[in-house]
């Protein structure tokens, strides 16, 4: 290392950066920064998009598969449905309830959708007049009354539901559509049989 | 005298070298795309065969009658349209008591539910089997 006297006029080229390269290496950088953010943005959305897609598959799935168990159980079904697609006379109730056959104490299992959340209430039947003796949903107590419903518990099942749709009675179709925060949608269907309802008991 | 440093060429190698590599990463989406659709498909098709052989168990098995019971047509429609994208079949067996495919009732009967959709070119089925007897 040395140093010129101060006086001299330095004509030699100094090592280092010209500006032009400084401003090329920059929007080179830039270049590369921009693709790279790109890409991860891109990443990120498509990561967002599989990953509610498979979750509302997921849900869609899972319900299905714990209504089919159920229902295959139930000893009855006390909402009525349409018999098929075409069948006008009643609408679409949007829930089900129907009688817990495995538990086999009475209590009836009602499945609902509140704002894309299914939710479950447990409930049970009981005249007025003896309140601790369950009984179930149809029977008819002293003097022709019906016994009264009351809803043990609420618990929140699975969301992003949009709604069931059933069809049938003792063969009943299921349909489930779950739907994401991005629109998109899943449906999946299926039929059952009750093995404990009349028909189920038949052949 | 030549300077130390890129030249422009290998400046622009490097680049593309970069982006060759960035759009590989992007491959992986229509695939992971893909794969999802085909798990939901298959789940779909899952449940349609399960259809027809909860409608079958409803049967006596005298209704059962051997030969194509269900011809090969897309699924009944419900509400939305994604079925039109399945077909579906059933054939029904007479099985004797090796499990071989008999010309007459042994009181044994194969019941095979097949559930049939593509994705793009790509032909896939879903196959359940079950046996039912006289009871």
């Amino acid at each position: 290392m040395y140093f010129l006297p101060m006086t001299t006029i330095n004509r030699v080229r100094k090592p280092g950066f010209t500006l032009i390269e400084l401003i090329i290496a920059l929007l080179i950088s830039g270049i590369l920064v921009g693709i790279s953010t790109a890409t991860y943005t891109l990443f990120r959305k498509s990561l967002n998009l599989d990953q509610s897609r498979a979750e509302i598959a997921q849900n869609g799935r899972i319900i299905i598969d714990r209504l089919s168990r159920e229902l295959r159980q139930t000893n009855d079904v006390v909402t009525v449905f349409p018999a098929t697609i075409n069948d006008n006379s009643i609408a679409q109730p949007n829930g089900i309830e129907f009688e817990d056959g495995n538990a086999n104490d009475l209590s009836y299992r009602r499945y609902y959708v509140v704002n894309g959340t299914l939710k479950l209430d447990i409930k049970q039947y009981a005249f007025n007049y003896d309140p601790n003796h369950r009984v179930v949903w149809n029977a008819v107590g002293t003097g022709g009354i019906s016994p009264t419903p009351s809803v043990v518990s609420t618990t929140d099942v699975a969301d992003h539901v949009q709604n069931l749709i059933f069809y049938g009675d003792n063969l009943l179709q299921i349909q489930i559509n779950t739907v994401d925060s991005f629109n998109q949608t899943f449906t999946v269907r299926t039929t059952v049989l009750g093995r404990n309802t009349p028909l189920g008991r038949n052949p | 005298m030549r300077r130390r440093g890129f030249t422009f060429v290998e400046l622009l190698i490097a680049l593309s070298l970069f982006s060759v590599g960035m759009l590989s990463i992007l491959q992986i989406f229509p695939i992971n795309r893909r794969l999802l659709n085909q798990s939901s498909y298959q789940t779909d098709a899952a449940f349609l065969a399960e259809e027809q052989m909860e409608t079958l168990r409803s049967l006596a098995y005298s209704a059962l009658t051997a030969g194509t019971y269900e011809a090969k047509a897309t699924v009944p429609n419900s509400t939305g349209t994604v079925y039109s994208l399945f077909q579906r079949s059933t054939t029904i067996d007479y099985i004797n008591s090796s499990y071989a495919v008999s010309g007459t009732d042994t009181g044994l009967k194969r019941l095979t539910v097949t559930v049939y959709w593509s994705e793009g070119s790509v032909n896939r089925s879903y196959v359940l089997s079950t046996y039912d007897y006289n009871k």
